[in-house]
């Protein structure tokens, strides 16, 4: 397994998808940066005459950062598109199968691989946000709060996360066509909640179904923050829900995998 | 005894309601080049792609190097190397890039292999060209490189000289020579260019339909397809007392529908003419008959001789 993983990082890290994603995203977060700097200059009158304060701090960012944490479940689309690269469209599985390697360790090792590189595209991505937050911007008052509650977001967004990739990883390996694969999870992940309000406002008595769907969906936690809950409040839920997701996804993926025609 | 690295039994693919591969026994001992023969959608692809763990029996058996059983299985794989249908790379990443992370995956030890890989199949210079740009036969030099890398013991290749040019294909089977005779690797090679095949193939499975025609050595097929003087008549084992009394021929061979092979007295189809007449057998035919790889298979299926 560990020599599976290996090869997969190899692999990754020599990706230009890798390079151009991380790329992209640290620069539409310093391009965001600059235009919030810009956007929160205010002239303030003081005893010494007009200067500029900025009025946006770190925490406040922290704070927006927060609530992008479910956006984390796409960004994790891209991590297992990395490692999982279009294996059947250029039919590589046969490389490895034909080797003896068993399936279980194929189907786990990119699940396993796909989770480190996506925990390095976190790392550098907010690394470089934070970077950024600290360059441009004056701390505020109860940074080191604000550092401490978006650690507890971080850790109750991490098994919703994996949870996320597990189903991702699933559908990597049943649907033959990633670019099916991600808009598949792009329509069901944003429109699938207004898919479920239309529902059950023409039919009522679907109301115990949507509550049920609503309950699994590994977007509600997420949407319960946004509502005020706290993280404490929600971390059980969001582990059982996440680790839930990732053990059932994965069991799916591994049985389906196993009598899976590779051509 | 002969140690067998490749053995299946009742072996069958059933893809819904076609029977691609028919309760096929195949039997390849070690050192042995076997060649497998057959039209297109014979099953050569499927069998091999079961052998090579692509795709899953219907029913039957495989036993590669003594193991049966699929997690027995999976470790002998190990010893094995495949090429099955077009070779399939990362199109991003260059030749040694690719073998590497397969060396990587596999847990091959040494970087070096992946340079001698390289050389071996003439692709040592194409450096930091993608695979992607590569022409089908650097693809397929890639693809054997992948196969060899793992110094195997049984080498699997469906047709795996599509695409190469002539001096690509003397390349090829001038490696696949060595290989065997140097390493003693035992080769399964899938392939419809007949003539080819009759250079490198030390024996051969014929299977047409799915089903397991024949198999044979390379020797009892050169003796099967060499000249002769094929007689229909009215009947035979007289005819075959009279040749063996008369004309003193004793190599030769009755067989069933009147038939009669003669192996010598080429030379003289008169006296053979001749002889039968007055000695009141009906003649109804005479040919003279020299067989290659594609008539022999040709006759097997009942398909259209040329030449």
């Amino acid at each position: 397994m560990v020599n599976y993983i290996h090869a997969e990082c190899y692999k990754a890290f020599r990706r230009k998808y890798f390079y151009g994603f991380l790329m992209t995203v640290l620069g539409l977060a310093a391009a965001f940066m600059v235009l919030l700097r810009v956007e929160g200059l205010r002239e303030t009158q003081t005893a010494e005459g007009m200067i500029m304060i900025q009025r946006v701090s770190v925490s406040e960012l922290l704070g927006i950062l927060a609530q992008l944490l479910s956006a984390g479940l796409y960004f994790l689309m891209i991590a297992a598109d990395i490692v999982f690269s279009d294996q059947y469209k250029h039919n590589t599985l046969k490389n490895e199968v034909s080797y003896g390697l068993t399936r279980s360790r194929i189907y786990l090792g990119k699940l396993v691989s796909s989770a480190l590189v996506a925990g390095v595209l976190c790392l550098i991505l907010l690394g470089g946000y934070l970077v950024f937050s600290c360059i441009l911007f004056p701390l505020g008052d109860g940074a080191g709060e604000g550092f401490q509650a978006f650690g507890r977001w971080l850790l109750m967004a991490f098994p919703l996360w994996m949870g996320g990739l597990g189903l991702f990883m699933l559908l990597q390996f049943v649907m033959k066509n990633t670019a099916a694969t991600i808009t598949y999870v792009m329509i069901v992940g944003f429109l699938g909640s207004g898919f479920i309000d239309l529902f059950t406002a023409f039919l009522p008595s679907l109301n115990p179904v949507a509550d049920a769907v609503r309950t699994i969906s590994l977007n509600t936690p997420f949407t319960l923050l946004m509502r005020g809950r706290t993280p404490e409040e929600l971390m059980g839920y969001a582990w059982a829900l996440g680790m839930g997701w990732l053990a059932v996804t994965t069991g799916v993926g591994l049985v389906w995998f196993q009598k899976k025609e590779i051509s | 005894m002969t140690e067998n690295v490749l053995v299946t039994r009742g072996l069958t693919k059933r893809y819904g309601s076609h029977l691609a591969v028919d309760h096929v026994d195949l039997t390849i001992p070690k050192g042995e080049i076997y060649g497998l023969v057959g039209r297109n959608g014979a099953g050569k692809t499927t069998i091999i792609r079961m052998a090579a763990a692509q795709t899953v029996p219907t029913a039957g058996e495989i036993e590669l190097f003594g193991a049966v059983g699929e997690r027995e299985l999976q470790k002998a794989r190990s010893r094995t190397g495949a090429m099955v249908e077009i070779p399939s790379f990362y199109p991003y990443l260059t030749a040694k890039e690719n073998l590497e992370y397969y060396r990587r995956q596999r847990g091959v030890a040494g970087a070096y292999v992946v340079e001698d890989a390289l050389r071996q199949v003439g692709l040592a210079d194409t450096g930091r060209k993608k695979f992607k740009t590569f022409s089908l036969g650097m693809k397929q030099r890639l693809g054997l490189a992948l196969a060899l890398m793992n110094r195997p013991d049984l080498l699997l290749l469906d047709e795996p000289i599509n695409g190469l040019d002539p001096e690509g294909i003397v390349d090829f089977r001038n490696l696949l020579l060595e290989l065997n005779r140097q390493y003693q690797i035992t080769i399964l090679i899938s392939s419809h260019i007949l003539s080819e095949l009759q250079n490198l193939a030390t024996c051969y499975g014929f299977i047409d339909q799915g089903r397991m025609l024949d198999q044979l050595s390379a020797g009892k097929l050169a003796e099967k397809c060499r000249d002769c003087l094929e007689l229909k008549v009215d009947d035979a084992p007289r005819a075959a007392a009279l040749l063996e009394r008369e004309l003193r021929l004793r190599d030769f061979e009755v067989l069933p529908g009147g038939t009669i092979r003669l192996y010598e007295g080429l030379d003289m189809p008169q006296r053979v003419t001749r002889l039968l007449i007055e000695q009141g057998i009906a003649l109804a035919g005479m040919e003279h008959r020299g067989a290659n790889l594609e008539d022999y298979f040709l006759d097997l299926i009942g398909g259209v001789r040329h030449g």
